[in-house]
């Protein structure tokens, strides 16, 4: 893992940001033209299906074989964080040779899958750039070695004279095109308060990958174009390449997902005149005050919510989510109110002493009395759970919690979360 | 001569548009009905008292916002998405204003102006002037006026909404506690008109159901 400064024209604040290393390893056609951009925004985006015994489906099991934790970036591309694996093969180096050497040995069914290769790097774009080189995918670049590695804190030099095609989608690589901007490097070097006000905050994001200083990039749902632009046919020709929310795999099955925000002057249903309530509002209470919810996959209240500005609300297609399995969810109703952070809380046993779930995840004794954010202890009624979870055990803050729903004496009832012995109040049933 | 028998439906079709055009009632969900005779006529205004919860609240904008209509809440920094979104809440369709703070007023106000329902929660005791003024507004605009209390109102308001304090089903029991997870509630709602109805409506709901909707009890 690298600590990068964190270079910020607008404020001169120096704030360091951790990037991730990851590991790439791509199993790709081996045809000379490469399907840009790369998958990189497809980032946990959607599991293609693993229906018996295709390449893609195999290449996962291969690489998940040596280590659990590797993700489908697109059919035939998968990713891990380096940090969860390196000790197990002793090293960083044999590490890679170890899944570049399972994937060559991968049967050689399909012409799509033929290239085999394996990248090391800070952050996601720079691994899969690094794993392509690896696959002999990028012709014209020097390849480096065996297994392509980026060592600690050389993302940026690495990505400097790379197209920026490989990383942004046409349009708007064709945008920046425009203003003299071809490579990574040239994107890096922008003054970051101009690239936000003339692309917006996608192209910021753009930025924040091309100089190594973000893992992974922002779903793109800001609007997109050169603002400043005078020459309307510039932002004319800049027509959504897909549906939004549409998982594209094209002929190649190397090009990804990507939502194509709206644009400037797009109406939604009836929203016009919101909109102008919203701007008064704005006026009023100061910029992103005025949210929009979602709801996303995750297993507590907190966590399959998520508020987003007005000004980067994009609606979703369905207003239900689909009912994917999440284990250790909490099943409805859910808690009318959420509290994110959530509020200290304190839950103890018959005996006065602190309630704790074991590691198996049950409770040690019953709780009998709880008090939420210092107030006065209530007993407790009825108690259900716990629900562990076990969160985020792909990067740096692992979370080990369980949840306890509650009904207090006086009936209330609450969502209660426990965090290395430390009780919350997460949501309440009002 | 030919174009005459077309025409009946197409004034059928202008006349419907026309009455849909002059309901002056927003749409509520069907366990409601009871509390509400007639509707929810735009331009009231609604107070909820401030042990019923927010549930009830939410209930209120699940039809409206289903049908399309803009909704709002201001005030209520945590709210619970998933529970609007079980409710039947269209969440593309609720705009959420979490801290106005002290200008809740204005916030109020801008938005009854362009929502057709807006559920306030005000930030300390709302003042007379203020309360008038915002029911005036909501009246002016044809839209609804949801006051979450926190302090009394000081306004009578056309209808008060009084959740009385429900029982959660599904936890507790003497023999295991630790039994089932949280089910639903049973609630007993009343709604006191101003006028209209001489005698406080009363009606059973699940708030929420096992599945987190609204649901006659």
């Amino acid at each position: 893992m690298a600590a990068l400064p964190r270079r910020d024209a607008g404020t001169g604040i120096g704030t360091v940001r951790l990037v991730e290393r990851f590991l790439v390893a791509c199993a790709v056609a081996r045809e000379v033209e490469v399907e840009l951009p790369l998958p990189v925004l497809g980032v946990r985006a959607a599991r293609p299906a693993r229906a018996g015994g295709s390449i893609p489906h195999q290449f996962l099991a291969a690489v998940e074989d040596l280590c659990p934790a590797a993700e489908p970036l697109a059919p035939g591309v998968c990713i891990f964080p380096v940090r969860l694996a390196r000790r197990a093969f002793g090293g960083e180096e044999s590490l890679g040779r170890a899944i570049l050497q399972r994937v060559r040995e991968l049967p050689d069914l399909s012409p799509m899958h033929a290239a085999r290769g394996v990248g090391i790097a800070d952050g996601v774009l720079a691994a899969c750039i690094a794993a392509h080189l690896s696959a002999g995918r990028l012709p014209g670049w020097p390849l480096r070695g065996e297994v392509g590695t980026v060592a600690s804190g050389q993302t940026p030099e690495f990505l400097a004279p790379f197209p920026l095609e490989l990383l942004v989608y046409p349009e708007l690589a064709d945008l920046l095109g425009r203003v003299g901007i071809h490579t990574l490097g040239q994107l890096a070097c922008l003054p970051r308060d101009r690239l936000v006000e003339r692309f917006g905050h996608l192209a910021a994001s753009y930025q924040d990958l091309a100089s190594g200083l973000s893992d992974r990039p922002i779903p793109p749902t800001g609007h997109t174009r050169d603002r400043t632009a005078s020459d309307r046919s510039a932002s004319d020709a800049m027509q959504p390449p897909e549906t939004p929310g549409a998982v594209g795999i094209d002929r190649a099955q190397m090009s990804t997902r990507y939502v194509q925000p709206g644009f400037w002057g797009e109406v939604r249903d009836g929203t016009g005149e919101m909109s102008r309530a919203v701007e008064a509002l704005e006026t009023l209470l100061g910029e992103g005050t005025v949210l929009m919810a979602h709801i996303l996959g995750g297993r507590s209240p907190a966590e399959r919510a998520m508020f987003v500005p007005w000004a980067s609300y994009e609606p979703r297609g369905g207003q239900h989510e689909k009912p994917l399995p999440w284990p250790g969810r909490i099943p409805p109703p859910s808690p009318s109110l959420v509290f994110d952070p959530p509020i200290a809380a304190d839950l103890l046993d018959a005996r006065g002493e602190r309630a704790e779930v074991t590691a198996r995840g049950i409770l040690r004794a019953d709780p009998a009395q709880v008090s939420i954010g210092g107030s006065p202890l209530v007993l407790v009624a009825g108690w259900a759970g716990p629900w562990p979870a076990d969160e985020h055990w792909w990067s740096a803050p692992r979370r080990r919690r369980a949840r306890v729903q509650l009904l207090t004496a006086e009936g209330d009832a609450h969502l209660l979360v426990v965090e290395r012995g430390r009780w919350f109040c997460e949501g309440t049933y009002d | 001569m030919a174009a005459r028998p077309q025409l009946a439906p197409l004034l059928d079709a202008r006349a419907r548009t026309v009455s849909l055009g002059i309901d002056r009632s927003l749409p509520l969900a069907d366990p409601l009905a009871p509390l509400f005779p007639r509707g929810l006529p735009r331009g009231s205004t609604v107070v909820i008292t401030p042990r019923s919860g927010i549930t009830i609240g939410l209930a209120l904008t699940a039809k409206a916002s289903a049908r399309g209509c803009w909704c709002a809440v201001a005030g209520v920094a945590d709210l619970g998405a998933c529970c609007a979104t079980e409710l039947g809440v269209r969440l593309d369709r609720l705009v959420i204003v979490p801290n106005p703070g002290p200008l809740w007023p204005e916030v109020a106000a801008e938005l009854l102006e362009h929502a057709d329902m807006v559920l306030v929660r005000p930030w300390g005791k709302a003042s007379g002037s203020v309360a008038r003024q915002l029911a005036a507004r909501a009246r002016r605009y044809g839209s609804v006026l949801v006051v979450l209390s926190g302090p009394a109102w000081p306004e009578t308001p056309d209808v008060v909404l009084d959740a009385l304090k429900g029982t959660w089903q599904g936890l507790g029991g003497d023999d295991r506690p630790s039994r089932g997870h949280l089910y639903g509630r049973l609630a007993e709602v009343s709604a006191s008109w101003r006028r209209g109805h001489p005698d406080t409506l009363y009606c059973s709901l699940w708030l929420p159901s096992p599945d987190g909707m609204l649901a006659p009890a």
